[in-house]
């Protein structure tokens, strides 16, 4: 059957009965698993059913410890991220100190200039995601595994890089709350 | 505009571990419509004067009252509110936001203040305008004259002179 793979991309290979006994039990009339369409009525004595969830849950169930590595570097790549967000919005509000002392110097409430920092952060946070779904539609392809991304990361994705960015520059917010106004005099 | 009462104030900083006072007991007393002129050494503490009465800087003790209010009781909230409503500062710098147009630069208080973004456009034309800056107004600082960066930092402040 093609684009039949299982642990990660390797193809399934479907027998009939008589082909498997010959080819894996020497001709013996042995069988592991018969596949059928529809419901039985009855079963043979030590048979029992799985219907066709339960089939594709203990197909993929040596795949279960690779896809828990996926998640754990998942949630190692989170992390960098947070980093690397982190680093961008905390040198950027050191380099502009000054810049906040005057807002603050010439009336601008310290919530405005935060949620100008926060939402440079969310921007930095969304394109990266956006930056993120480009890359894995146009590498998928190329990858040496089928990987199947589920409708729902898309939906997800948005929302976790907003809570990402926002996380990476408390940093940065604090050094803009901490900003003394009279900066922009240079000081007393 | 009201008139301008300092009393006692005393302005403390640490440096060097040693404690500096710039102003140590000045008291001052500027009616309304008055042109006052700061003359003074360099260190003397013209500039740390200049940032209490513009709510920038908190004494350590001492009142400054303008128009009948003690801008150094004001908390935080208020003070900003004064900051942006009752005082036009020039900084010795200019101290324009490097990657803000010259219009922008002037649209900040005015934006912060509550204006609308068109509103806040218009009378930030009209302020650049009166200072000679009406051909220059898409220049960010970096664009424009050691002389013309003060204009839009004069039109930020709001203070026109005639």
């Amino acid at each position: 059957m093609p684009n039949s793979t299982a642990l990660a991309k390797t193809p399934n290979l479907f027998l009939t009965t008589e082909g498997l006994q010959q080819l894996a039990y020497n001709g013996q009339p042995m069988v592991t698993s018969i596949g059928i369409v529809g419901t039985p009525q009855q079963l043979p004595d030590s048979y029992q059913i799985l219907d066709r969830a339960a089939g594709v849950n203990d197909l993929l169930r040596p795949e279960k410890v690779a896809a828990s590595a996926i998640t754990f570097v998942a949630v190692l790549l989170w992390i960098i991220a947070v980093l690397i967000v982190g680093s961008v919005v905390y040198l950027s509000a050191l380099e502009r100190m000054r810049d906040f002392a005057v807002f603050k110097a010439i009336g601008v409430p310290t919530r405005s200039v935060l949620a100008g920092l926060a939402l440079q952060a969310i921007i930095v946070a969304l394109l990266a995601a956006v930056v993120g779904v480009a890359l894995a539609q146009l590498l998928a392809p190329l990858f040496p595994m089928i990987v199947v991304v589920p409708m729902h990361a898309y939906v997800v994705l948005p929302a976790i890089a907003v809570a990402i960015g926002l996380l990476a520059s408390i940093a940065g917010l604090r050094r803009a709350v901490a900003v003394d106004p009279a900066l922009a005099f240079g000081g007393p | 505009m009201g008139d301008l009462r300092i009393a006692d104030l005393v302005v403390e900083y640490s440096s060097g571990g040693y404690a500096v006072r710039p102003i140590n007991g000045m008291s001052l007393d500027v009616p309304a419509g008055s042109l006052v002129i700061l003359l003074g050494p360099s260190g003397c503490g013209k500039t740390t004067l200049l940032s209490c009465l513009g709510g920038i800087l908190r004494p350590k003790s001492g009142s400054i009252t303008f128009d009948g209010v003690d801008i150094t009781a004001l908390n935080s909230g208020a003070l900003t509110k004064y900051r942006r409503d009752e005082v036009g500062i020039v900084f010795q710098a200019f101290d324009l936001v490097p990657s803000l147009t010259a219009l922008e630069n002037v649209m900040v208080p005015l934006r912060a203040a509550g204006r609308s973004r068109s509103s806040a456009r218009q009378r930030a034309e009209e302020l650049l305008t009166r200072v000679g800056l009406e051909d220059r107004l898409k220049h960010r600082p970096g664009d424009l004259s050691g002389g013309h960066n003060a204009s839009p930092s004069l039109a930020r402040s709001r203070w026109i002179p005639p």
